[in-house]
C-alpha cells in the first residue's frame, strides 16, 4: 500500500499551482489569450491580455509552444472533427479577425448590390414575387480577405460579377428531389430557429434547411468567431438559392476597431461601426446567394436585455433601406412572437386555439417549437419568392 | 461566471490568496468569502444579490423563532410559515408565470364556453410578469430550507450570527448549481475550518482529492458531455424525424451520459474548489448508472438532492411509519415535487411521476435493496435500471410530450442515412457508460497513486492535463445543463 500524504499547506499549493502555471504557459503561450479575450470588462480584457501576451512571448522563446498547435491539428485529423462547426481552427479565435475584417470585405461600391434591379433593366417585381434579378451583373470588384490565420492565409479574391454568375436563380424550379438550398445562419438562437425551421419544412421536402449555430457569435467579436471567413468558404463549396441571417443577441457591448479605439455602447461611432459590420457581412453573403432573410431581434424575459435588443434591432433595421427589398428581406420576429406590441410571453397561442411554450426557461432562446411557430412567416416568404413544383406545406407543431 | 473560465480561474486565485494569507481571522474570512460570493454572484446580474440577502435574512429570522422557542407548537408554526415562504420565494420566480398563463387559459376557455359570458375585456387575466429565473435559486432555497428543518429536527443548534447564515446560504462553490448542502454538514465544520492554515505547520488543504476531482470534472464536462452533446444528442433531440433509428436509439442512451457528466462534472468542480479553501462537501454521484435498482439509483444521483427529499420532504409526510400504503403514496408524491423542482413543465411532472411509481412499485414488491450474488441476474437488474432511467431522461429532456412522442416515432426510422455515427461519438459512449463499472478499488488504488506523486511533478501532470484538454476540446464554451434549475 502507497501512503498517503493528503494534506498539505497553502504554500504547497500554491507551488504547486506556480508550477502548474508555469507549464501551462511554456506549452501552451500561442493560445493563452483565448481565454482571456472572454473576459467582459474591456479594460480588464486589456490588462489581462498583456499579461498572457508576455507568457506568449516566453513561450516563443523556448521554442515548446510549437507542440500544441501540431497536437491540434493531429487530433481533428485523427478524430474527423475538423470539419465540424464546434472545433473548427480556421474560424475560432482568430486575434486579429476583427482587424482584418474591419480592413477587408467588400471594397467596392456598395450602392451597386442594392441598386442592382436598375442595372438589369427589368421590372422590379413586386415584393414575394419570384424575381430574376439576382442573377445581374454587378460590375464592381470585390476583394475579399479571409487571411485568418497560419491555417488559412490565403487571400482570395473575388469578383462580384464572376461571383454572381455562379448564383443560384430565382426562377429555378423546386421539388422534392431537386430541393430549395436554404443556408441558415447566426448565433445560439438559430439552433431552436434552426431546428424550428428544418422542422416546418418537414421531411422529403422540398426545402432543405441547413443552419449552423455559433454560441456567442455576433457581427462583432470576429476574434471569437469569424463570420466573414465562414461564409465565404461556405458559399465557395457550395451553392445555396437562400440565406437566412441571425445575429446580434450578442452585440451589445463595446469592442474595439480595426485602429485599435474603443467604441462605447450608444454612440455614433459604435453606431456607424456596428453597421458597417452588418453590411459588410450582409455583402458577402449577397455575393454568393441571390437572397437574403435577415431575421430581427426577439423580445425576451430579462427587460433590460429586451430593451438591449430593441436598441439592436433598430440599428440593423436603419441598414435595411440601403438594400433592394429583392435581395434582402427583413423578418420581424417579434411581430410573430409574441405579436406585434405585445409584452413577452413564454407561451403563445396559435389562431387555432393551441398554446405552445415558445420561449425557453432561460426567457431568452426559443424552444425549437417556439422555433417552428416563429420562422412560419419566413416558410411562407420562402414559399412565395421561390418557384416549387409543389406548393410546400408548413408542418406546424401540433 | 462558469468554472471552467479564465475569469473563474483568476478570481479564485485571488480568493485563495486573500482566504489563506490575507485574512487569518476567523471573522474576517467569514466577512471575505461572504464578499466574494456575492461578488461571484452578481457577475450574472447584481439584482439577484438583494434576492438573496432577503432569502438569507428572512430564514435567519424563521431559524431564531424555530430554534429559541421552546413551545412545540409555536416551533411547528414557524416551521411552516418558513416552508410557506419559502415556497412562495421560488414559486414566484419559477413557477409564477407557468400558473398564470395555465390560469389565464383557464378562465378564457371557460369564459368563452359560458354564454352569459362578458365581453372578454371585462375578465379577470393574471398578469404575465417579466421575471427572470434567477441562477440557483432552486438550490439555495432548498439550503435555507434545509438549515431551518435541521434547526427544527435539532441536529443542529440555532445558528445566531447571522454572518454564518449568510456564509452558507451564499458560499460560492455550492451556489450556482449545488451541490445542496445540508446545513447538518455544513455548519459543524465551519469554526475549524476558518481557524486553519495559521500555524505555518498546519495541513489544511486535502490537495490530492481536490485536483483529482477538479480535473475528473473537467474532463467529465468538457469532453464527454460537450463532445456528445454536440456531436449527437443536440441534433437529434432537435429534430429526432431526420436521423436513423439507431441514431435515435444511442441519442437517448448518449444523453444518460451527458447529463451525468454534465452534472457530476460540475459538482466534482464545486466540490474540488471548496476544499481547497478547507471546506468539505458530501459527494453527490456516486456511479449512478451501476445501480440496479431505481432505488439504489436515488441513494447515487444527486444524492444531496435525493436525501433532503428523503429527509425533509419524504420523512415529513409520514415515511413507512404509517402503513405500506401511505408510504408508497408519500414515495410517489415525493418524487412527483421533486421533479417539478427542476421547473414548471409537465415533462418535468411526468418524469417525476415515472420516478415516483418505479420506487413505490420497488417499495411494494420489496425490490431493489440487494443486489443480487448471481452476476448474470445482477448485470440484467442493472440493464433494466439504466434502461428505464434512459427512457425517463427522454421525457426529462423533452420540452413537451408532443417531442417525446415524436422521438418514440423516430425510433422506427429506418430508411434515413446515418451521418452522426462517428468513431468518436462511439467511443465516447462507450467510456461514458464504463466509467461507471470502474470499481471502487481500482478507483481508491489510482487516487493513492495520485497521491503518492511529489508535489512538483503533479503540478506539471496537472499542466498536462490542462494542455491536452485544450487540444481536444470545442472552440468555443457550452453551458452547463443543470445551470437552468
Amino acid at each position: 500500500m502507497i501512503k498517503k500524504e493528503d494534506k498539505y499547506t497553502p504554500n504547497q499549493v500554491i507551488g504547486t499551482l506556480l508550477v502548474s502555471a508555469f507549464f501551462i504557459v511554456v506549452l501552451w503561450g500561442q493560445s493563452l489569450w483565448v481565454p482571456a479575450s472572454r473576459i467582459e470588462n474591456l479594460y480588464l480584457r486589456s490588462i489581462v491580455l498583456s499579461i498572457t501576451d508576455s507568457g506568449a512571448a516566453f513561450a516563443s522563446w523556448t521554442g515548446l509552444d510549437k507542440a500544441v498547435p501540431e497536437l491540434r491539428t493531429g487530433f481533428l485529423d485523427v478524430s474527423g472533427l475538423g470539419a465540424n462547426t464546434s472545433w473548427d481552427t480556421r474560424y475560432y479565435n482568430k486575434r486579429n479577425a476583427d482587424v482584418i475584417s474591419a480592413n477587408s470585405g467588400i471594397t467596392g461600391d456598395r450602392s451597386a448590390l442594392a441598386s442592382q434591379t436598375d442595372d438589369t433593366g427589368t421590372e422590379m417585381p413586386a415584393a414575394g414575387q419570384p424575381s430574376t434579378i439576382a442573377n445581374s451583373a454587378v460590375t464592381s470588384s470585390v476583394k475579399i480577405d479571409t487571411n485568418i490565420g497560419a491555417e488559412n492565409t490565403s487571400a482570395s479574391t473575388v469578383g462580384v460579377a464572376s461571383a454572381s454568375t455562379e448564383r443560384l436563380s430565382l426562377n429555378n424550379m423546386h421539388s422534392v428531389e431537386h430541393p430549395l438550398a436554404v443556408y441558415m445562419f447566426g448565433d445560439s438562437q438559430v439552433f431552436s430557429l434552426g431546428s424550428g425551421l428544418s422542422r416546418l419544412a418537414g421531411k422529403d421536402s422540398p426545402i432543405d434547411v441547413e443552419y449552423i449555430a455559433v454560441h456567442s457569435s455576433g457581427f462583432i467579436r470576429g476574434d471569437y468567431f469569424n463570420w466573414t471567413a465562414k461564409l465565404t468558404d461556405t458559399f465557395q463549396s457550395k451553392k445555396y438559392d437562400a440565406a437566412v441571417m441571425m445575429l446580434g443577441m450578442n452585440d451589445y457591448q463595446s469592442f474595439y476597431n480595426g485602429k485599435g479605439v474603443m467604441l462605447k455602447k450608444h454612440t455614433a461611432e459604435w453606431e456607424d461601426a456596428y453597421r458597417e459590420k452588418c453590411r459588410s457581412l450582409i455583402d458577402i453573403v449577397l455575393t454568393s446567394v441571390p437572397r437574403l432573410y435577415w431575421i430581427g431581434m426577439p423580445v425576451v424575459k430579462n427587460t433590460t436585455y429586451s430593451e438591449n435588443l430593441a436598441y439592436i434591432d433598430s440599428i440593423q433595421q436603419s441598414i435595411i433601406d440601403e438594400y433592394s427589398p429583392d435581395i434582402l428581406v427583413r423578418i420581424p420576429l417579434k411581430d410573430t412572437i409574441p405579436g406585434k406590441d405585445k409584452p413577452f410571453s413564454a407561451s403563445f397561442e396559435t389562431d387555432g386555439g393551441k398554446n405552445f411554450k415558445v420561449m425557453s426557461d432561460d426567457g431568452t432562446h426559443f424552444t425549437v417549437e417556439g422555433g417552428q411557430l416563429a420562422m412560419k412567416p419566413l416558410f411562407d416568404f420562402l414559399t412565395r419568392d421561390f418557384l416549387f413544383t409543389e406548393v410546400p406545406v408548413a408542418h406546424l407543431p401540433e | 461566471m462558469l468554472f471552467p473560465t479564465f475569469g473563474f480561474t483568476f478570481f479564485f486565485l485571488a480568493v485563495f490568496i486573500g482566504f489563506w494569507y490575507v485574512f487569518r481571522r476567523s471573522f474576517e474570512r467569514r466577512i471575505f468569502l461572504i464578499a466574494a460570493s456575492y461578488l461571484f454572484y452578481s457577475f450574472w446580474d447584481w439584482r439577484f444579490c438583494v434576492l438573496l440577502l432577503i432569502s438569507t435574512g428572512v430564514n435567519y429570522g424563521f431559524g431564531l423563532l424555530v430554534g429559541t422557542n421552546r413551545d412545540h407548537i409555536w416551533r411547528k408554526t414557524f416551521l411552516v410559515l418558513s416552508v410557506a415562504f419559502n415556497l412562495l420565494f421560488l414559486g414566484f420566480f419559477k413557477y409564477y408565470n407557468f400558473f398564470a398563463d395555465s390560469a389565464n387559459g383557464l378562465i378564457q376557455y371557460f369564459s368563452a364556453s359560458s354564454a352569459s359570458a362578458s365581453s372578454s375585456s371585462s375578465l379577470f387575466l393574471f398578469p404575465i410578469l417579466s421575471v427572470i429565473l434567477p441562477v440557483g435559486i432552486s438550490f439555495y432555497t432548498f439550503k435555507t430550507m434545509s438549515y431551518i428543518f435541521d434547526v427544527y429536527l435539532c441536529k443542529i443548534p440555532v445558528v445566531r450570527s447571522f454572518v454564518d447564515v449568510m456564509l452558507y446560504v451564499s458560499f460560492f462553490p455550492q451556489l450556482a448549481s449545488g451541490p445542496i448542502v445540508h446545513a447538518k454538514d455544513f455548519f459543524p465544520q465551519l469554526e475549524s475550518t476558518l481557524v486553519a492554515g495559521v500555524d505555518p505547520n498546519d495541513k489544511p488543504i486535502e490537495f490530492n482529492r481536490a485536483s483529482m476531482l477538479i480535473i475528473s470534472g473537467m474532463l467529465k464536462k468538457m469532453v464527454f458531455a460537450n463532445f456528445l452533446s454536440t456531436l449527437l444528442c443536440d441534433p437529434v433531440f432537435a429534430d429526432p424525424s431526420r436521423y436513423h433509428s439507431i441514431e435515435v436509439f444511442l441519442a437517448t442512451i448518449g444523453y444518460s451520459v451527458v447529463i451525468y457528466c454534465d452534472f457530476s462534472g460540475y459538482s466534482d468542480m464545486a466540490i474540488g474548489i471548496a476544499l481547497l479553501l478547507g471546506f468539505k462537501t458530501p459527494a453527490n454521484f456516486n456511479r449512478p448508472y451501476s445501480s440496479f435498482s431505481v432505488t439504489e439509483f436515488w441513494k447515487r444521483w444527486h444524492i444531496t438532492f435525493s436525501s433532503w427529499l428523503r429527509e425533509y420532504l419524504y420523512f415529513s409526510m409520514g415515511g413507512s411509519r404509517f402503513g405500506i400504503v401511505h408510504t408508497l403514496v408519500a414515495l410517489f408524491f415525493t418524487m412527483i415535487l421533486g421533479g417539478l423542482w427542476h421547473g414548471a413543465s409537465i415533462t418535468f411532472v411526468v418524469w417525476g411521476a415515472m420516478q415516483g411509481l418505479a420506487l413505490a412499485l420497488e417499495r411494494a414488491f420489496n425490490y431493489g435493496n440487494r443486489r443480487n450474488a448471481n452476476i448474470i441476474i445482477a448485470a440484467i437488474q442493472v440493464f433494466v435500471t439504466f434502461a428505464f432511467t434512459t427512457v425517463s431522461w427522454i421525457v426529462f429532456r423533452s420540452a413537451n410530450l408532443e417531442d417525446v412522442r415524436n422521438l418514440f416515432q423516430s425510433s422506427f426510422n429506418f430508411s434515413a442515412s446515418i451521418t452522426l455515427l462517428t468513431p468518436v461519438v462511439w467511443i465516447l459512449l462507450v467510456l461514458g457508460l464504463l466509467m461507471h463499472a470502474i470499481p471502487d478499488k481500482m478507483r481508491a488504488d489510482s487516487f493513492e497513486i495520485w497521491c503518492a506523486i511529489p508535489l512538483p511533478l503533479k503540478g506539471a501532470l496537472i499542466a498536462l492535463f490542462f494542455v491536452l484538454l485544450s487540444v481536444v476540446s470545442m472552440s468555443g464554451i457550452a453551458p452547463f445543463i443543470y445551470f437552468q434549475f
